[in-house]
């Protein structure tokens, strides 16, 4: 059951991709619908999938490699579908939005063992699950955050083909996107910091991971900063959330390959 | 920004007039957000570093490695760049960090007080206000963790008493009252009992060493190329294993295969070998490697004949070491002869009374009536967590706030 489900998000993201493709060289209204329908069908399928994995290992499924990168493969479209129930018609953002949750997939299924590990005693702890969830619907948010800054990018450079109004809905997706991710990096850190108090008698050890959270929670503090109060152009912006999430990739993955720490379990 | 852009903003977005008088002017660079926003960076690129170059006892383990390194790490050291966290520079830029804040907070606060602001400005104001306010107790936590906690360990045995501990710096320091350890006990996962059995199809070609070895799955195909070396020619087998019995006999009247039992007392797979002539079935037998049976009538001979040998092979593997599931040591507090308080501490559940908390950190190998605590007194705690608590409610007003005229925008 539980491979039937996988392979159920692995046929329904590769088709969102194709038909939003699809409609962004020939829009229509139900190429777009069936696109995010297909997108959808991916996140309940993957959402049915953690919770039955959650049961059957009698914890949260947010442990290892494997079962992160089905999670952050899983918010990430869940950002984008909660953009589109909230009235943001970005489907210029549903391309890339299904393509970086496939190639998370596919990841995963062929590198990584599925297999259920039971836990070290250290990961024994419910803060387990709320503080990789928070991380990981911030990550999800950055990553839209940064589609949603190359697309105004790319929509800045060939002004004359997009109109101004697709330009400042990229625009508002990313600062609004940014906000969200900084809300839950940060509540996810603060977690993550009262759960390191619990499990080893200090909040901060300056472990490379926490280290890199910390530069990436700084990097879109900035961000903050300049799109709200400085007023800083778009452009500048745009380039800001683009560095925020290499600072994200390198925190998720970069941190867990080439750095030692307390988070060495995560590779 | 033009100045008429800037004074459309809602007056807490504003940053207040700027007296020029001398004494203030530190005040102002303190408050400017272009000061902040320098600071914010600086300390990332300093994290960094400290990420990237080797830090504190790292730096030993590192030149134990690369020799040639100790010249520029001396230099960098110089430079207080391998102990980045704990240098004066970089706790310099966290205490003007927190210096920023606290003016910034100041201001806000005034701007509450004395102006007044409409219902969607105060909930962006509040935010803010708790988002800044959160950070700077996190940045009172560390002072008062750097000045006042107390680290340390102790070392207890089944049924003994301890009334100190040894702090990191090797300190003797007292307990307010005495430790008793009950039991230490380590749980472990179930694991299965019996023994675990893996069967392999091993295809070995005359005059190698090396060989191909496949799982025994009933009915998937397997592949072998022939060597050009070993045959002339190269030659695609496909092998797939049709049927198997764990306990092999044969019916002399009628030829039929039939197991005897469910154990694995004789073991065989029939295999399906199909390359360039006629199609082999072929009974491999586990506890007899070298005698094997065509099944196929009429193929007995020269074309029955392969290439390489096979082999099925039943490797049998005891229960594995279970793994660890929890460290688990009883604890008693005393005060004089009462017990105050008990628990069970493992690692994610300590202990703590009267201001000092005790974690599972380790046990002996060798002897397990040994635990080994990690003793914490961290007055810090509840500063920090209150901080967080500021900074994700802040957090949260100022995201949802911002939602709201972001969608105002865009109905625009």
């Amino acid at each position: 059951m539980l491979t039937h489900l996988f392979d159920v998000a692995l046929v329904a993201y590769p088709l969102a991709l194709l038909l939003a493709a699809v409609n962004l060289f020939a829009p229509r209204r139900w190429l777009d619908a069936l696109a995010t329908v297909g997108l959808a069908i991916g996140v309940l399928a993957l959402t049915a999938y953690m919770s039955l994995r959650w049961a059957e290992a009698g914890r949260a499924p947010f442990s290892n490699m494997f079962e992160s990168l089905v999670l952050f493969a899983w918010t990430i479209p869940l950002v984008y579908l909660v953009l589109r129930i909230g009235g943001k018609t970005v489907a210029v953002l549903l391309p890339p939005t299904a393509l970086l949750a496939l190639l998370l997939l596919v990841y995963a299924s062929a590198f990584l063992s599925s297999e259920i590990q039971p836990l070290m005693p250290a990961l024994r702890s419910n803060w387990l699950a709320f503080h990789v969830m928070a991380c990981l619907i911030g990550y999800g948010s950055f990553a839209v955050s940064c589609l949603a800054a190359i697309g105004y990018l790319i929509a800045s450079r060939t002004a004359s083909k997009v109109s101004p109004a697709n330009q400042d809905l990229l625009e508002a997706v990313m600062s609004k996107t940014a906000s969200f991710g900084f809300l839950f990096l940060v509540v996810g850190i603060a977690m993550g910091a009262v759960w390191a108090n619990v499990a080893w008698g200090t909040y901060w050890s300056w472990d490379p991971k926490e280290t890199w959270s910390l530069i990436t929670a700084l990097i879109y503090a900035v961000f903050l900063h300049g799109r709200y109060l400085r007023g800083w152009q778009s452009r500048r912006m745009a380039w800001i959330a683009i560095i925020g999430f290499i600072s994200v990739l390198i925190t998720y993955v970069g941190v867990n390959y080439l750095m030692k720490g307390l988070h060495s379990y995560a590779s | 920004m033009s100045e008429q852009e800037k004074e459309q903003r809602p007056v807490e977005m504003r940053e207040p007039k700027t007296p020029t008088q001398r004494p203030f002017r530190v005040i102002e660079l303190l408050a400017s957000m272009r000061f902040a926003i320098g600071l914010v960076c600086a300390i990332a690129v300093a994290c960094i570093i400290a990420t990237l170059l080797p830090q504190g006892p790292e730096v030993a383990e590192h030149l134990q490695k690369n020799p040639d390194a100790g010249r520029w790490l001396k230099r960098l050291a110089a430079a207080g760049l391998t102990t980045v966290f704990s240098s004066w520079w970089f706790i310099g830029m966290l205490t003007a960090l927190g210096a920023s804040l606290a003016v910034c907070v100041m201001r806000r606060l005034k701007v509450l007080v004395s102006l007044g602001v409409g219902a969607a400005g105060k909930v962006l104001t509040f935010g803010t206000l708790f988002v800044h306010i959160g950070i700077l107790l996190t940045l009172v936590g560390g002072v008062i963790k750097l000045f006042w906690s107390e680290r340390g360990a102790i070392q207890i045995r089944e049924g003994e008493q301890a009334s100190a501990f040894v702090t990191d710096d090797n300190r003797q320091e007292p307990l307010p009252y005495t430790l008793q350890l009950v039991k230490f006990e380590i749980e472990h996962y179930a694991t299965p009992t019996t023994n675990t059995e893996d069967e392999i199809l091993a295809v070995q070609w005359p005059g190698k060493e090396d060989g191909v070895m496949f799982p025994v799955v009933i009915g998937v195909e397997r592949l072998v190329m022939s060597k050009a070396s070993a045959t002339g020619s190269n030659q695609t087998f496909r092998l797939t294993a049709l049927r198997r019995v764990p306990d092999f006999t044969i019916d002399t009247a009628t030829r039929a295969v039939q197991t005897r039992s469910e154990k694995m007392l004789n073991p065989a797979i029939l295999v399906r070998i199909t390359g360039n002539g006629p199609t082999i079935e072929r009974w491999l037998f586990a506890r007899y490697p070298n005698f094997d049976m065509t099944a196929m009538s009429g193929h007995n001979g020269p074309s029955a004949s392969t290439p390489f040998k096979l082999q099925y092979k039943v490797v049998v593997n005891t229960p594995e070491q279970p793994h660890i599931k929890s460290f688990k040591s009883s604890l008693k507090i005393l005060q004089g002869t009462n017990v105050v308080r008990e628990k069970t501490i493992e690692v994610n559940s300590p202990l703590s009374y009267g201001g000092y908390s005790f974690y599972q950190s380790g046990y002996n190998e060798n002897d397990l009536s040994w635990t080994v605590l990690l003793v914490v007194r961290d007055p810090s705690v509840p500063v920090v967590y209150l901080g967080f608590i500021l900074l994700a409610a802040g957090a949260f007003l100022t995201a949802c706030w911002r939602a709201e005229k972001v969608k105002e925008e865009s109905k625009c």
